[in-house]
């Protein structure tokens, strides 16, 4: 049944081309950085493994499509790989503020009263969070690198899923069939994680997939303010960040990568309006209609 | 009773509906006329097109429908034909109104009643003085039964309760002095003694307005309260069109015979109910031929080969079943 | 033999206002409801909007918890059960509510639908559940065929035999049967309420038949019990009813049923009870009726009549008797 959902939505969006861009840059985002570490040209570049004095500041040619940086490594090895750790990047602060924002969420939902209350103050003081601040206090204590940055933004960020499933459990908690549930004889535990959550999911889910191109943004705001990941990682907005300083002599070294956040992003943002267009019932038809 | 002239006339209209799956045809073929003065009840299940009618009439139809063919024609204008513009001044709200089964669907939860009314009545009468135009909005809403019409006034949809509300929906669509009323299962979501009396509200008020109705149901009772003629529908065709005690005392068509036998009575005891067995036909498979056919035990060879078409088999009363042809 | 007999059940809903959450008054939603059901029978709670009778069912079914009064279930009170004790009652005491596309959880298969009550009290295998289920869906009409669709693939006939097929898994002894017919179509209507007809005398079944159409009360029902805001104004056996409404409230209710039957529109005398039900939070004093009932008297405004017994099992709450 879910299938049939998402196979409908495929079709709508199929229906416009823009929808389609948005759509084949996702997939190409997560193809590519799922493949790029067999792909690079020069993957030693790209893990920062090399320091080529006499290869420093290249321009774009046909050997280095990208050109190369100060320290004399390829920028298309570098980005390319880049992509893989935006993926993780992505997934990990999502899932991560899923893993916490979900289970808060759904109990303080289901079970209302002071219970309730209290979670959800803690979550709005969670949402009261800068999210630079928390990764400038991490990179302080702990240091910068990967799992750090990944932990400072889906703390900032896991308040939104958890009242986003709060509004959606306090709507279905009172719904015949989870009255049905009760009546049956069934525990809380299996009324909530049976007939509340799955029905709970769809928005969070969706939501949670298309903010990955949100992570990516700030996960790459952070690191090019030097408070995300540590070099010599090819993540993109440290990418940008090393390219800043020769940026009068060697524009290529920020522009690439910058261009991969932004295409990236665009098209999270692109598919994010096609398949809000897409779950929509009234503008379902318009986009049916459009195609008539 | 004399036959007076002839309002509004509906002329081979067919509605389908754009989906995904397919393409649902909703209305097929459908004629009728309207007299003036006269209450038609338009009656049947679900899927069988009577809601699809209203919006058609009134052009208010989902962005997904297609109005595939014919007209309809009120003052020797077809209607469909119209542009939106001349629609929306001359038409909609003005020669024709419609109230709904929720009331709410009438007013912007935003506005006070009584700026929805005067909005209304400054739209289409032009009217623009506003100590006149707050005498008309308390004299309407005093004509339709609400008590303290100045408080009403100033309440806001939610404020109000369900039969307030629908009272106040009446006020808003009588308050142009239309030709034709619509209403789209008004009573449905009311209970039983508020549908009473907004039922005897519609009789009289369609008396002092000399209204032509137009009302749709699916249930029969109210069209026995209600009707001068029904008109039965069934998956988007007419199956049985004349006046309202011939239709439901003596009905022609089987469906319509079948149906009354299978609604329970509150005035008196029935020992066991009838049914019609099997499911209403699915909009997007439509079967070939009558779509009652799998259903009726009468069903005949020509019966799934050809649509049945609607003829006059007694004096006003007309049929679309193979029985009668 | 009586299966469940309710006594004086009250339930009364706080109002809070504030951020402390002040309770400023109660929607007095049930105020003082006694009745009786019997084996083998059909009962039922007719009113409108606002009379509670929705409150009652869910009070029986724990769904709440009554401010007072005690539900008596085969001699034992159930408003204070807990644990395995509720569970057991649960058992015996199943429901169908108006709407089967909302009383189904739309994720799950119909198959599990009608397992699930099977597997939470039984202990067997999941297997066996589903063979048990599908048997209960071919008895309420269902084929087999359809045992893994799920419910948004059905029609809304289909999908409430299959609410009714859930019910009855556990072989209850009580079936609350809220609004049942009132969300389908007329054609399936009939189908439903000979089905339930059929499962009653074949399973020994009895209804709680909670309803505002009148039609579908008088030709299910045993007995009759009409509600007005709160308190049960009149009951009486079905036929006795119907032919011989005593209260105002009654009357009004049986006048504004139309019929489909054009002759009688001329011969019924219809009562009309000007305005609108009052609110629960502040019912009228005396006869809650008094402000719309034509017959109203002084003692009505000031006193509240009690329930009396007019013989044959018929009681009457009305000064004017």
């Amino acid at each position: 049944m879910v299938f049939e959902e998402a196979k409908l939505i495929f079709r709508l969006i199929k229906m416009n081309p823009i929808s389609m861009a948005g759509l084949v840059i996702v997939v190409g985002f997560i193809i590519l950085g799922i493949i790029a570490p067999y792909i690079t040209p020069y993957p030693l570049d790209a893990w920062g493994l090399t320091y080529n004095v006499e290869k420093r500041f290249l321009p774009p040619s046909l050997e280095h499509p990208f050109g190369t940086d100060e320290m004399g490594r390829d920028v298309f090895s570098r980005v390319i790989l880049g992509a893989r750790f935006s993926l993780i990047i992505a997934v990990g602060v999502v899932g991560l503020a899923l893993l916490i924002g979900i289970p808060i969420g759904l109990i303080a939902g289901y079970l209302g009263g002071r219970i309730a209350t209290i979670l959800m103050r803690i979550t709005d003081m969670f949402l009261a969070f800068p999210p630079l601040l928390l990764a400038i206090a991490l990179a302080a204590t702990l240091g910068r690198g990967l799992i750090n940055v990944i932990i400072a933004l889906a703390i900032s960020w896991w308040p939104w899923y958890a009242r986003l499933i709060y509004v959606q459990v306090n709507s279905i908690k009172n719904l015949p069939y989870v009255d049905a549930a009760r009546i049956i004889g069934l525990t809380p535990i299996k009324i909530m994680l049976r007939h509340v959550l799955p029905n709970a999911l769809t928005p969070v889910t969706v939501q949670a997939a298309l903010d990955m191109g949100s992570a990516i943004l700030e996960a790459a705001g952070l690191s090019f303010l030097g408070v995300g990941v540590k070099p010599p990682t090819p993540e993109w907005g440290l990418l940008v960040s090393e390219g800043w300083t020769s940026i009068n002599i060697a524009w290529w070294i920020s522009l690439f990568p910058g261009l991969a956040i932004l295409i990236t992003v665009i098209g999270f943002n692109l598919l994010a309006d096609a398949v809000r267009e897409a779950m929509d019932p009234r503008l379902r038809k318009a986009i049916i209609m459009r195609r008539v | 009773m004399a036959r007076t002239n002839t309002i509004l006339e509906v002329r081979n209209l067919s509605v389908n509906y754009v989906t995904l799956e397919g393409v649902i045809r909703a209305v097929r073929n459908l004629s009728f006329k309207l007299y003036e003065g006269e209450s038609l009840c338009v009656v049947g299940e679900s899927g069988s097109g009577k809601s699809t009618v209203g919006l058609a009439i009134i052009r208010a139809l989902p962005s997904n429908a297609v109005i595939e063919s014919g007209e309809i024609i009120l003052e020797g204008k077809n209607l469909l034909k119209l542009s939106d513009e001349v629609m929306s001044r001359e038409i909609r709200g003005k020669k024709i109104s419609m109230i709904f089964q929720d009331p709410a669907a009438t007013f912007n939860p935003l506005f006070t009643i009584g700026q929805t009314l005067s909005d209304v009545i400054k739209y289409h009468l032009g009217i623009k003085d506003k100590h006149e135009l707050g005498k008309r909005v308390i004299s309407m809403l005093r004509t339709v039964g609400l008590p303290d019409p100045e408080r009403v006034a100033r309440s806001y949809p939610h404020e109000l309760s369900g039969g307030m509300l629908q009272r106040a929906a009446i006020a808003v669509a009588l308050s142009t002095n239309p030709r034709v009323l619509i209403a789209d299962e008004p009573t449905t979501m009311l209970d039983v003694t508020l549908q009473a009396q907004i039922l005897d509200l519609l009789a009289k008020l369609k008396e002092e307005f000399n209204l032509s109705v137009i009302f749709i149901t699916h249930n029969l009772g109210v069209a026995a309260e209600v009707c001068d003629r029904v008109l039965v529908m069934y998956a988007g065709i007419a199956f049985e069109l004349g006046p309202c005690s011939d239709v439901l005392l003596n009905p022609l068509h089987p469906y319509t015979r079948k149906l009354l036998e299978c609604v329970p009575r509150a005035h008196r005891k029935v020992e066991k109910l009838k049914y019609i067995p099997g499911m209403l036909p699915d909009p997007r498979n439509l079967p070939t031929g009558c779509p009652f056919a799998p259903r009726c035990d009468e069903a005949m060879e020509i019966c799934r080969k050809s649509l049945p078409k609607l003829v006059e088999v007694k004096p006003d009363h007309k049929v679309a079943c193979h029985k009668y042809s | 033999m009586t299966l469940l007999e309710v006594i004086n059940l009250r339930k009364y809903f706080p109002i809070r206002r504030g951020i402390l959450g002040r309770v400023v008054g109660y929607v007095k939603a049930v105020d003082g409801v006694s009745f009786r059901i019997s084996e083998d029978e059909v009962f039922s709670l007719v009113g409108e909007s606002g009379s509670g009778k929705t409150t009652v069912a869910r009070c029986i079914l724990r769904l709440y918890e009554p401010t007072d009064g005690k539900i008596v279930f085969e001699g034992k009170d159930i408003t204070k059960l807990k644990g395995k004790e509720l569970k057991d009652y649960r058992r015996k005491v199943q429901a169908v509510f108006q709407n089967p596309f909302l009383s189904l959880n739309p994720r799950m298969r119909i198959v599990d639908i009608v397992a699930e009550p099977l597997l939470a009290h039984m202990k067997i295998s999941r297997n066996e559940a589903r063979k048990e289920a599908i048997e209960l869906l071919e008895r309420v009409g269902l084929s087999s065929s359809l045992a893994r669709r799920f419910p948004s693939d059905l029609s809304g006939g289909q999908a409430q035999r299959v609410a009714i097929a859930r019910a009855l898994a556990l072989k209850p002894r009580l079936i609350i049967l809220d609004e049942p017919t009132s969300a389908l179509d007329v054609s399936v209507q009939a189908q439903i309420l000979n089905l339930l007809d059929d499962l009653r005398k074949e399973f020994k079944l009895s209804y709680l038949l909670i309803s505002h159409d009148l039609s579908v009360v008088r030709y299910i029902s045993d007995y009759v019990a009409v509600m007005y805001l709160g308190k049960i104004v009149e009951s009486a056996p079905t036929e006795e009813l119907f032919s011989n409404p005593l209260h105002p409230y009654t009357k009004a209710l049986l006048s504004a049923v139309p019929e489909p039957d054009p002759r009688l529109k001329k011969l019924r005398k219809r009562i009309s009870l000007p305005g609108e039900p009052p609110s629960a939070i502040n019912p009228p004093s005396g006869c809650r009726l008094h402000p719309r009932c034509p017959y109203a008297t002084e003692r009505c405004k000031r006193e509240e009549p009690e329930l009396k017994h007019v013989g044959g099992n018929h009681y009457v709450r009305c000064w004017l008797l």
